[in-house]
């Protein structure tokens, strides 16, 4: 759990103060992805860099799984948070296993411990150690660098971790690949992430919450469900965009709004999985000018329909919390 | 890796060719007559090595550090002034140097070593400092957030990152230091400037041809060696990082 309270940062610049982050407080849940997000200069990065303290907060308190941090000192807190950037930064001048393992060395582990543990993390995101491990950054692409810097930020199993635009520098089709294999992952290792990115729909994608910042401020802390169907105002509607209804589809499932009811049972009525999103329907029955859509199991059974109407029933249904 | 090798070939394919064109283009009997001065060869050498590598690893270790003192964020303001006062120095014609250096110390080998120190110090101080003060950073911010304290940052990130531009400079700087090396002769520092500028004086040529030639070798050889031990010091994936671009 990452708790920030009144957590403040003021900037002193030629004699004129400038609040990049104002009392922000805030709680994400152990195991959770919060994705702070807003146009750049919002303080979204200023509040991630506050929990590791590579910027010192003006005021307020950082607790992780109910520890002050400011108990801490920097060292010995940044050991215990994992840390992305979009830069990657990995060091061009040690191997990827010397890369992966600079925490636990920082923390002293026995040198078969943590090269075991740099193997397992390379399998973890399909590299394979024996070829990948005495490699240096340099001959390595932009992709798999970049999934050697997240399972960098593993190696020390710290239970925090913090990413600042992580998947920004990649190209969009690998950027997509590199979020799937991170959700997959998170959905095993269950670590507590702040994730700063400046664009809705990777924040829809990942996030258990977003947290919504401008100029400084908090706007709104919530699920991304409820950002997309209640934004808080007029700025968080224009900034999740018109078309957030949409983007509302992907957080569902065909299996949450098929219902029984057919519309006129027909053989010819296209079919699909329980599990597809609900984006993917929507794209199916405008694409073959369908009424509705068999919803079919594993078994290839017919289980339900999804119509326009169960569809928007569904989104009606879901959008209060 | 093998970019270093094919251009250390080349460099004495060059060498040799150049030999082969001096050999023939001076009087016959010359060779002969420049062996006569193979004892003093030997002995000037060593002086001559002696006066080169004292000056110039005693330069190496008073100018790594003092370029990493001025690359730390809380001397760097003042840095520019420091490094200003170096290129002052860096001005003044070896020879002046040479001359000063005597007018405080007198003459004799300590003076010679003093003024091809000082000779020394400002490539490697400067090259320290500018190859510090370009890891990104990006790479600071990754260091600190990892953990690592200033000592660990320095020593795993900073150096091994700066390391070919600090090496430059040693290259540099010892080109500077073995090209002053035979007029430390003049205020008798030894060397085989010796048999070149008596060589001169006397109208003798395979004496003067004999320090000169002399000279140009150990000043080859001693490039070479720190070509070679460059690839020991600068780190792979950093070699791997510049020849990709």
């Amino acid at each position: 759990m990452i708790k920030l309270e009144k957590l403040t940062k003021v900037f002193d610049s030629f004699g004129h103060t400038v609040t990049a982050a104002d009392n922000i407080d805030m709680e994400v849940a152990t195991g959770e992805i919060c994705v702070l997000l807003g146009p750049s200069g919002c303080g979204k990065t200023t509040t991630l860099k506050m929990v590791n303290r590579i910027i010192q907060p003006t005021s307020g308190k950082v607790y992780i799984h109910g520890e002050d941090t400011s108990q801490l000192n920097d060292t010995q807190l940044r050991r215990r948070i994992g840390y992305v950037i979009q830069q990657i930064g990995l060091f061009p001048n040690m191997t990827i296993e010397d890369n992966i393992c600079v925490v636990p060395d920082l923390l002293g582990w026995p040198k078969d411990k943590s090269r075991r543990r740099a193997s397992e993390l390379l399998d973890l995101v399909a590299l394979d150690p024996s070829q990948f491990l005495k490699r240096y950054p340099a001959q390595l692409s932009g992709g798999q660098q970049q999934r050697v810097g997240v399972v960098r930020a593993l190696a020390a199993d710290a239970p925090v971790m913090l990413m600042d635009e992580p998947f920004g520098a990649i190209d969009p089709v690998n950027r997509e690949i590199i979020q799937d294999e991170f959700l997959n992952m998170q959905r095993e290792i269950k670590k507590t992430i702040l994730f700063v990115s400046h664009d809705i729909d990777e924040a829809v994608k990942m996030a258990d919450k977003i947290a919504i910042f401008s100029d400084g401020n908090l706007l709104q802390f919530a699920s991304p469900n409820e950002i997309l169907a209640n934004p808080a105002n007029e700025f968080i509607q224009s900034f999740v965009g018109a078309d957030r209804a949409i983007k509302r589809l992907q957080l569902f499932q065909v299996q949450g709004a098929m219902t029984q009811n057919a519309i006129a049972t027909s053989a010819n009525t296209p079919s699909i999985g329980l599990n597809a999103k609900l984006t993917d329907a929507t794209a199916m029955l405008y694409a073959l000018n369908a009424e509705q859509l068999r919803c079919v199991d594993a078994k290839n059974d017919t289980v339900g329909y999804l119509t326009h109407k169960s569809i928007s029933n569904h989104l009606n249904a879901t959008s209060n919390g | 890796m093998s970019n270093l090798v094919v251009s250390n070939l080349v460099k004495w394919l060059v060498l040799a060719a150049i030999l082969a064109l001096f050999i023939s283009l001076i009087e016959p009997g010359t060779i002969e007559d420049m062996l006569y001065f193979r004892e003093d060869v030997s002995y000037l050498s060593q002086q001559h090595l002696q006066l080169a590598l004292v000056s110039g690893l005693a330069a190496v270790v008073v100018a790594i550090p003092l370029g990493i003192l001025f690359s730390r964020p809380s001397v760097q303001r003042y840095a520019e002034y420091g490094m200003q006062f170096l290129n002052v120095g860096a001005t003044i014609p070896t020879l002046a140097l040479l001359a000063m250096s005597m007018a405080f110390l007198g003459i004799g080998f300590i003076p010679s070593v003093f003024a091809l120190f000082v000779i020394t110090l400002l490539p490697i101080v400067r090259n320290t400092y500018v190859g510090l003060l370009a890891v990104p950073s990006f790479m600071h911010e990754t260091a600190r957030g990892m953990g690592m304290n200033d000592r660990q940052k320095l020593l795993r990130v900073e150096l091994p990152n700066a390391m070919s531009v600090i090496f430059a400079g040693i290259r540099t700087a010892f080109a500077l230091n073995v090209g002053t090396v035979p007029i430390a002769y003049l205020i008798g520092g030894g060397g085989l400037g010796e048999l070149v500028f008596m060589g001169i004086r006397l109208d003798d040529t395979p004496m003067m041809l004999a320090g000169a030639l002399a000279t140009a070798a150990i000043a080859v050889i001693i490039d070479i060696s720190l070509g070679l031990l460059s690839m020991l010091c600068i780190p792979k994936g950093i070699r791997l990082a510049t020849a990709g671009h």
